[in-house]
């Protein structure tokens, strides 16, 4: 289809440039361009690596001249959204990416936004001038969705936790990507009727406070992170089912339990549209191991600073969800106490299994490792402290800084790892600084004074310096009119 | 100029490289007939670093990539083996041959050129591998972000303007 258009194009703008032909055009290729936007942002955070193979001839589904295969799901969710509107200008597409652990704890990671300003280039050629940029800005989008911490995220889901995502038009709530998110402008393309942006938004905070903190122990709370699925899925389940304003398609963690799982429903997102999950190409057993996944939990669940951005974290939505898990699922194991607080002796037994293989992960962890140390007892402090509380040290320590801490790390002190950091973030100081240290008052004056008077010095040349800039950007307007 | 270690100046230079050969690879080029043609499509594939926490894109051809990696692995063999402090460059040019009257030789004219510095350096334990590895993704991150999010439409005048002052460094 669009090898022929192709073929067509060169002899027809020629004819009737800027003709409603162009607009219609136009029009297609903002929609293959959203279509093609989406299924790049999804098919990143499905947790697949991705290879399409280059083709000489181009085919009628290989849009802007590059292999983004067509996920089914994907397409037949993007469509519902680009059918009926395109993105305008002041009314984006937005593609909202989502994480939820298996505890149905949710927080959106990052959001991807098509837009369009007012800024018309009326002499942008619709063809191949347009086209060809919109194929740069997705080559540009393909190579963005590899940097965000999304994808990494992304490549370690399992049953611990899914991505998920979300399409709607109009303006994105940034403030749900916590404190200190960032933004990413990943490019624009002009044409007749406005520019196209598409920018992205982060968080850069991935923690989820622990709403367990109450019931448990922090070993508890590690316990539950390594047993395997049945037990988790349960509660899990119960937790969706408990609120619900949404549809939702939850992750199909293993081949028996997807019948009971495929839909359920949701209080996590606004009710206006579908959450759909990415979803997952292969439902065997994930390829990481577990101490891998318990890594990337923990680093979820590191500060409690980040708010969940919907579910109700209350205890209590916790233990009305363990009701309702023995009524919805036929599990093997009834979801008693020990389903979210198991015993030691399986606890342990994948402990010595995984734990001495893993090699110290990254500082990330280490700080996660304490975070979870730390966490009071109580549900209302966990919410804002950082605080150690020693009194918890001796049973997690066993299990977490004895087997995964880095090799000179200490024992018992919980000031340990943080004066390391610092130490190691803190740059070395310059050695001019270091002389004033040593030398004391005089030399720093003197310092001083030589610094000043240098600074004086170029503020009095300063116009020379501004001459010879203009003389050059005279040179350049010159030598490009 | 990247503090990197040893083993991760091959896959720093790759990842860097292949993303701005994807960004400016275009399909092949079909001429059918005078003033029409049609081009061809291109596939890529996600590349994940054994030494960086990063995962790159590049071109689906092997071809492309296998001359990358000899000229890199030339690169890091240089920098490996000289003495004192291994500090090295390795640049990427993209630029266009124009032809020229007889007897000259065919003119090369610059169009981009991409310089990645590298300074090599010896980490004694593994935990400074692992932040030194995830230091480096960051900093490819942010690399990748700068090249593929780069002025959009430049015209040619602004282009040259640009050129023009870069090359005099101000």
């Amino acid at each position: 289809m669009k090898h022929t258009f192709l073929l067509r194009m060169s002899t027809e703008t020629k004819i009737t440039p800027q003709s409603q032909q162009d607009k219609k055009d136009l029009e297609k290729f903002i929609k293959f361009l959203a279509l093609k936007s989406i299924q790049v942002i999804v098919q990143s955070r499905l947790g697949n690596k991705t290879h399409t193979k280059c083709k000489p001839q181009s085919t009628g589904s290989d849009w802007f001249n590059l292999a983004i295969k067509d996920n089914a799901e994907v397409l037949a969710e993007a469509k519902k959204h680009i059918s009926n509107q395109l993105p305008t200008i002041g009314t984006s597409m937005c593609v909202e990416v989502s994480l939820r652990t298996a505890e149905g704890d949710s927080m959106i990671l990052e959001i991807w936004c098509l837009g369009m300003n007012d800024r018309c280039d009326t002499n942008a050629k619709v063809h191949y001038a347009v086209y060809n940029r919109m194929g740069l800005l997705l080559k540009s989008l393909i190579c963005m969705c590899r940097v965000t911490p999304a994808y990494k995220l992304a490549r370690k889901q399992g049953s611990d936790f899914g991505i998920f995502y979300r399409i709607f038009y109009g303006a994105a709530n940034l403030s749900a990507l916590g404190e200190g998110f960032e933004s990413l402008r990943v490019g624009s393309v002009a044409t007749p009727i406005g520019t196209i942006t598409l920018t992205a938004a982060y968080r850069t905070k991935l923690a989820i406070p622990d709403r367990r903190a109450s019931n448990s122990t922090p070993m508890a709370v590690k316990d539950d992170h390594f047993q395997t699925s049945p037990k988790r899925l349960s509660a899990r389940h119960c937790n969706q089912s408990s609120s619900g304003l949404e549809k939702d398609v939850f992750a199909q963690y293993s081949v028996t339990q997807s019948q009971d799982l495929c839909t359920s429903t949701f209080s996590t997102s606004p009710p206006d549209s579908t959450c759909i999950q990415a979803p997952q190409t292969d439902c065997k057993p994930h390829k990481y191991t577990q101490p891998i996944n318990v890594t990337t939990v923990n680093r979820t669940r590191t500060s409690s600073e980040s708010k969940p951005t919907s579910l109700p974290d209350t205890p209590g939505s916790f233990s009305s969800g363990q009701k309702r898990g023995a009524f919805v699922t036929t599990e093997k194991s009834p979801p008693d106490q020990g389903d979210v607080f198991p015993v030691d002796i399986p606890f342990m037994s994948l402990l010595q299994e995984h734990t001495p293989c893993e090699p110290p992960k990254n500082k990330s962890l280490v700080a996660a490792k304490k975070a979870s140390v730390d966490q009071p007892t109580d549900q209302t402090a966990s919410t804002g402290s950082n605080k150690s509380n020693s009194s918890q040290l001796s049973a997690t320590d066993d299990f977490v800084m004895v087997e995964l801490k880095p090799a000179f790390a200490k024992t018992n002190s919980c000031s340990d790892l943080g004066v390391f950091y610092r130490e190691c973030q803190a740059a070395a100081p310059l050695l001019t600084f270091d002389d004033c240290v040593k030398t004391e008052n005089i030399p720093n004056e003197l310092f001083q004074n030589e610094l000043s008077d240098q600074l004086h010095l170029y503020e009095e040349q300063l116009f020379v310096f501004d001459d010879f800039v203009k003389s050059l950007q005279e040179d350049c307007s010159d030598s490009s009119s | 100029l990247q503090s990197v270690e040893g083993r991760q100046i091959e896959e720093v230079v790759l990842s860097i490289f292949h993303t701005l050969l994807f960004h400016r690879t275009t399909g092949k080029f079909h001429y059918k007939r005078e003033g029409t043609y049609s081009i061809g499509t291109v596939g890529f594939i996600d590349k994940d670093c054994d030494f960086i926490d990063f995962t790159f894109v590049r071109c689906s051809s092997n071809e492309l990539d296998q001359a990358l990696k000899r000229e890199i692995s030339a690169f890091k063999d240089g920098l490996r083996n000289s003495e004192g402090p291994l500090t090295g460059q390795i640049t990427l040019e993209f630029y266009q041959r124009k032809k020229t009257r007889w007897p000259f030789p065919s003119e090369c004219i610059p169009w981009e050129v991409w310089t990645i510095k590298l300074n090599v350096v010896t980490l004694t334990n593994e935990y400074e591998r692992q932040i030194c590895r995830e230091k480096v993704g960051e900093i490819l991150g942010e690399k990748v972000s700068h090249q593929t999010s780069g002025p959009p439409n430049a015209s040619v005048a602004a282009t040259m303007r640009k050129l023009f002052k870069d090359t005099l460094a101000l």
